[in-house]
């Protein structure tokens, strides 16, 4: 399993191992989702996001950001995160969805991308946190496949969810 | 039946589409968790409906320990979606509905010539698709119940998880 550090900032940070350029919907100013390297202390109120999403290649041209306010997070077992979590397996999945984790037990956010605004529209973890719609080019962000369900557990604490199985175990 | 169906043999790696239309490879559904893998008839049958609801009954208990479902059947994509959905479940369901794999796995229910659908058939499957479980479902009463199912998991859970026993200090 890899993750990386990822916030939505205004200007292109430092050290940042990818910058997507995003314009926000509502008023259309620009913005960026940067990327770092886990190994980094965290950078800012940024959180941890599933690898899979900087790989670019997927046609999402639509981002859900789901993020708190502030410093503000709940536990990874609430129960309001995990029925989230469901309602995500339950419905047609995006080109990407992540969990955007503060540590090894704070979820303070999500993330999910797609090609048209109806794979987005009705985000469950929009119902926990205050979400912005943003654009993005196709092909900055990456795939995630849905999992094949219907586990809502992280395979290793501080790992975002879908990741899907310990690391390193036989496969 | 293929013998590599049987416990001891290895499952085919089945490449289909999942519900979503997706293409999907059983050996990356399974990952490294303990996996049911069933075939049923089709959305019409309702001893398929019947034992489905079973296993979403089950999926609150699987969904929090590391063991996954998958469905197949000769449903395509938009009526196994409808499917999944209706009956609330959470997992992948594959999609055949040009029979790649019917005979290949020797599950073709050669007494249904309207619907010409897989045998329903359940296995509990290691992470390297090794079959651990078997069942023949063409009888309602042939199918695992859930109990059978908790106890298959949790022999195969107890198998590969090296902390199934609890670490010390």
């Amino acid at each position: 399993m890899t993750w990386l550090w990822l916030e939505l900032v205004a200007e292109v940070p430092s050290r940042a191992v990818a910058t997507v350029p995003v314009s926000r919907v509502d008023d259309g100013s620009a913005a960026f989702l940067a990327f770092w390297s886990k190994d980094l202390d965290r950078p800012g109120r940024a959180l941890r996001v599933d690898a899979r999403l900087a790989d670019g290649g997927s046609p999402a041209t639509w981002v859900s950001w789901c993020r708190a306010d502030a410093e503000q997070s709940y536990a990874f077992d609430d129960g309001a995160v995990g029925g989230a979590l469901r309602q995500s397996l339950s419905r047609p999945w995006p080109e990407a969805r992540s969990t955007l984790l503060v540590d090894w037990s704070r979820i303070a956010g999500a993330i999910a991308i797609a090609a048209s605004v109806e794979g987005i529209a009705d985000d469950p973890f929009a119902r926990i946190f205050p979400r912005q719609l943003l654009r993005v080019d196709a092909g900055m962000l990456g795939f995630i496949d849905a999992p094949t369900g219907p586990g809502i557990t992280r395979y290793g604490s501080g790992n975002p969810w879908p990741w899907d199985r310990y690391a390193g175990q036989v496969t | 039946m293929l013998d590599d169906l049987r416990p001891g043999g290895r499952f085919p790696d089945l490449e289909l589409s999942d519900h979503a239309g997706n293409p999907r490879r059983l050996s990356a559904l399974v990952g490294g968790d303990p996996t049911l893998v069933h075939f049923y008839r089709g959305w019409w049958c309702p001893k398929e409906q019947r034992f489905l609801r079973n296993l979403v009954a089950l999926q609150d208990e699987v969904e929090v320990a590391y063991t996954r479902i998958v469905s197949v059947s000769i449903d395509p994509p938009d009526l196994a979606s409808a499917f999944r959905a209706g009956l609330g479940a959470r997992w992948t369901f594959l999609c055949d509905p040009e029979r790649r794999y019917v005979d290949a796995l020797g599950l073709r229910e050669t007494t249904d010539t309207l619907n010409d659908p897989y045998v329903p058939a359940a296995f509990v499957l290691r992470p390297d698709l090794e079959v651990h479980a078997f069942w023949n479902g063409y009888w309602y009463w042939g199918r695992p119940t859930n109990e059978e199912l908790r106890q298959s998991f949790r022999e195969v859970t107890r198998d590969i998880r090296p902390d199934w026993e609890v670490p010390g200090p």
